[in-house]
């Protein structure tokens, strides 16, 4: 994997139209961007290009947003995963963040906000991955504990 | 509760309308059909006394007009005691009951509080209709806000990718450049237009935030009054409050009352282009009247027995009575640029939350609105029974 500052990103959404545009205009800032159309699409990629960042729409034919996202999170708990429905039903949002999305977006999606959704999702994949690191070297609880308090704002 | 009594027997009504003024209840005695429809005409009592023989006309033909041109009335026959015949006619008319002379007061009493009765439930029934037709009402608007989001979603980012495209220096280059970017321009700044439409319909649906709580309002309002100081400053709006911060709170979503509350500020705003006062007020709320008086601001039987009151009063333009009825229902405006969906919104949240909302207001002097919110269960009263209010 070539190393990169700027994310990869796993789009998948059923909508044609609306996810190449969205997947141009992010190659435009030079991520690395990969296409689905459906849920089980969405999964082979997953596994193939291991993104920092999924883009994920909730509302799709066949496997469901819902069931992609478990299935996401089981494949690489670290990879961050943001939710754009074009419903926002609160349920959803919440269902969606108890499965450890990492933040819920309504179409019409905001361009800009999704770009800054998408970096701050990589941070903090990478925070994630730093912490579970150092927790591994952590010699006993407390310094393990200690070093959790150092990130409150993953938590 | 107004009483009409119709008896040809002066010496007979009379006495009776007299005794049952002594109740307390607003009672008239008339003796002839003509001076019933003249009443009736006049002001619309809650219930007809009505003897099935007059004068110059029978009571059931009287009867037929009245449940003609006001079927909601309720209306009791008075018979002789051996007219059996008449009262069942009567009975197949509509009346709704029939007593036989002598008729004692108490009688009279038993049947307005039955009348009060259907009354209520003919109220509450209303609601429930009213209730339904804006669920469904709101579920249309939801429909068609997602059935307009999807293409909008894919114009607002063609348009997007445009913009990208012709910051590219080759694109720059181009003549028509210029003219190009403020097309392309137009066409996202007037798509934001149209997703501000389509979020407010999805509103008038569905609430912001479920996750209630106890809500401090005073500090909730002082957050969202800030949001409107400037505008009331221009238009020299003084605002006063009267907010008691040790109030028991209201079960409601933060969210939710600053979005109501934002809402009710700029309607009055709006009302007072030249200045004016506006007063914000928070209470608790006793119980609704008991007595069998139905008064128009009585409650329904349904609202919580304590609430926390919470008025906003101006004093703008005010609302015509013609208007005042519809000014909650959805796409309902009297602004030329309104879209009417403000207090549409806020009576779907402040009713998601167990609450109502109303409005009273006199043409030319003013506005109040109304909110009761339940009380969160804690700081209820012990003797109250457990509420069903989320």
């Amino acid at each position: 994997m070539p190393h990169t500052t700027e994310p990869s990103v796993l789009l998948i959404d059923d909508e044609a139209a609306f996810v190449e545009t969205l997947a141009e205009r992010l190659r435009l800032r030079g991520m690395q961007v990969a296409l689905a159309y459906n849920g089980q699409e969405g999964l082979r990629l997953m596994l193939r290009t291991m993104p920092d960042v999924v883009v994920l729409d909730l509302r799709m034919p066949g496997m469901d947003g819902m069931e992609t996202l478990k299935s996401i999170k089981a494949i690489n708990a670290y990879t961050q995963v943001i939710i754009v429905t074009g419903h926002g039903h609160t349920v959803e949002q919440i269902m969606a963040s108890r499965l450890a999305a990492h933040s819920f977006h309504k179409k019409p999606l905001d361009f800009e906000t999704l770009l800054a959704a998408i970096y701050k999702a990589q941070r903090h994949k990478q925070e994630y991955a730093n912490l579970a690191l150092s927790l591994a070297k952590a010699p006993d609880d407390d310094a393990a504990r200690a070093l959790l308090k150092q990130q409150p704002q993953l938590f | 509760m107004h009483v009409l009594i119709v008896d040809d027997e002066q010496a007979f009504a009379a006495p009776l309308a007299e005794r049952l003024s002594l109740r307390g209840l607003k009672a008239q005695a008339v003796t002839s059909a003509e001076q019933a429809l003249a009443s009736l005409a006049d002001a619309l009592p809650d219930i007809v006394f009505l003897d099935v023989h007059l004068a110059e006309s029978d009571g059931i033909s009287l009867l037929q007009s009245i449940r003609q041109h006001y079927p909601a009335l309720d209306v009791i026959m008075l018979t002789g005691s051996t007219d059996m015949q008449t009262a069942l006619r009567a009975m197949r008319y509509g009346a709704k009951n029939w007593l036989p002379k002598p008729i004692s007061v108490d009688t009279l009493l038993e049947e307005c509080v039955k009348a009060a009765q259907r009354q209520r439930q003919r109220a509450h029934e209303q609601h429930l209709a009213e209730l339904d037709r804006l669920r469904s009402l709101g579920r249309i608007a939801e429909g068609v806000a997602h059935e307009v989001n999807n293409p909008l979603n894919i114009i607002m980012q063609a348009a997007g990718f445009i913009e990208d495209l012709l910051e590219s220096p080759a694109c720059r280059a181009l003549p028509q450049h210029q003219a190009m970017a403020q097309a392309v321009s137009t066409m996202s700044r007037q798509s934001l237009r149209v997703r501000e439409l389509t979020h407010s319909l999805l509103m008038v649906g569905l609430g912001l935030d479920p996750r209630t709580q106890p809500v401090d309002v005073p500090s909730v309002l002082h957050q969202t009054l800030a949001l409107v100081a400037e505008r009331a400053a221009q238009q020299q709006v003084i605002i006063t409050e009267a907010l008691a911060p040790a109030l028991p709170r209201p079960l409601w979503a933060n969210a939710e009352l600053q979005q109501v509350a934002r809402n009710l500020l700029e309607n009055a705003l709006d009302a007072m282009p030249q200045g004016g006062r506006l007063h914000i007020a928070a209470s608790l709320c006793a119980s609704p009247p008991t007595s069998m008086e139905l008064e128009e601001e009585a409650l329904p039987e349904h609202e919580p027995v304590h609430s926390y009151a919470l008025t906003f009063t101006d004093t703008g333009c005010g609302i015509a009575p013609e208007q005042l009825p519809h000014i909650f229902e959805p796409f309902y405006t009297t602004r030329a640029h309104g879209q009417g969906l403000g207090l549409a919104v806020c009576r779907s949240l402040v009713q998601g939350c167990g609450g109502s909302i109303r409005a009273y207001s006199t043409l030319g002097k003013g506005c109040r609105m109304c909110l009761r919110l339940p009380l969160a269960p804690e700081a209820k009263p012990q003797k109250s029974p457990p509420s069903n209010a989320r």
